[in-house]
């Protein structure tokens, strides 16, 4: 079967547009924006002493330092503000909740503040010590803690865990994120925390 | 040698001045205490505009990496001057806030120029992609007329050498 003048020009015109379309995507290229697909979200993290996720601190006593690392991930679409509330808390206080998207009513004893670009991370020790604490009958008060440094009041007791046997504190840090509109930070419902016994 | 009332008066004056010197501590204490807090408020608020202008800047295709590792020192500074200001040292603290201001304050206009040379840079690069895409499609269109006048001459060349067939009935 021999193909008409007519089916070979529509070929040649086919091709020519394809050809023309290629020719114009450089200037196409610069009008059609380059939105980036995907989820966008961050990511908190905590390491042990030996950065990696493990040997995390669980035993402690007073006057001792302990180290951990935390980490932030950026995969918004473009460069982000963090802040990162830390607190602490026993076994009965409220952390943050993830359903409402709301942060632990507890205060803040400590923050930190990291920029972070797109599909970039940020981290830094943490270093922590029980600066003051006492233990009378079936509960442990933490009066004060050393983090980074800084002496911050925490005023936390702590009753006997009779099933799991020590007096249980969580350290835990919740991510934040500016919000450039209201010039203001909003909870980004992301936190992490480790468990914290407190021995002596 | 002194007399009695000389000495009553001396060992007055020494008694004021010391009174005086723990009430002026007492008042200015507070002062320094306010002066660092606002410093510190204001180094928060400078790193939000900082980086307001800084985020402008990468969306106007800035490289802004290098402001950011500058962003994060400063957020440092401000850690440090929270530390200082927890510990009592006011002055400490205010010059920290002050440093980290400053740095704020750099990042901010580095951004805008950052942002500028962006914008620039976009218009060139704009330009050329269009001056590109305008010679590809000249080349494109030129020898797509060339060629398909050459094949319609080819083909009813073709067709004009062929010889009638007469099909047998």
């Amino acid at each position: 079967m021999t193909l008409r003048f007519q089916d070979y020009r529509n070929v040649f015109f086919g091709a020519i547009l394809i050809l023309v379309l290629l020719a114009a995507s450089p200037a196409l290229s610069s009008v059609v924006s380059s939105q980036k697909g995907g989820e966008k979200f961050s990511d908190i993290w905590l390491l042990g002493p030996n950065h990696v996720a493990e040997d995390y601190p669980f035993n402690i006593s007073v006057g001792d330092t302990y180290t951990v690392y935390l980490g932030v991930g950026n995969h918004m679409g473009g460069s982000m503000y963090y802040l990162i509330y830390v607190k602490f808390r026993n076994q009965s206080q409220s952390l943050p909740n993830a359903t409402l998207s709301t942060p632990s009513p507890l205060p803040a004893h400590y923050d930190l503040r990291a920029f972070v670009q797109d599909e970039g991370t940020w981290e830094r020790p943490i270093v922590f010590s029980v600066a003051q604490a006492a233990h009378a009958g079936n509960s442990s008060f933490v009066d004060s803690l050393i983090l980074n440094g800084r002496s911050v009041w925490v005023n936390s007791t702590a009753v006997w865990d009779s099933e799991k046997g020590g007096f249980y504190y969580q350290l835990f840090f919740e991510l934040w994120v500016y919000n450039a509109s209201s010039d203001s930070f909003q909870f980004h419902n992301r936190f992490v925390g480790i468990w914290l016994n407190m021995t002596g | 040698m002194l007399r009695a009332d000389r000495l009553w008066f001396l060992s007055w004056a020494i008694l004021f001045l010391a009174l005086s010197s723990v009430w002026l501590g007492s008042v200015l204490a507070p002062t320094d205490r306010y002066v660092a807090v606002s410093s510190i408020s204001e180094a928060e608020q400078s790193l939000g505009q900082a980086f307001v202008a800084v985020s402008g800047a990468e969306k106007g295709g800035a490289n802004v990496s290098r402001l950011l590792i500058k962003l994060n020192d400063g957020a440092d500074l401000l850690s440090q001057s929270q530390l200082a200001l927890g510990a009592g040292n006011f002055d400490e603290a205010a010059s920290l806030a002050n440093s980290s201001i400053a740095l704020s304050g750099q990042v901010r206009d580095e951004a805008a120029r950052l942002s500028v040379e962006a914008g620039y840079a976009a218009v060139d690069r704009d330009w050329l992609y269009l001056m590109v895409s305008v010679v590809a499609i000249s080349i494109v269109l030129v020898v797509s007329a060339i060629g398909y006048r050459r094949f319609k001459q080819y083909y009813y060349g073709r067709l004009l050498k062929m010889k009638p067939k007469v099909a047998k009935a």
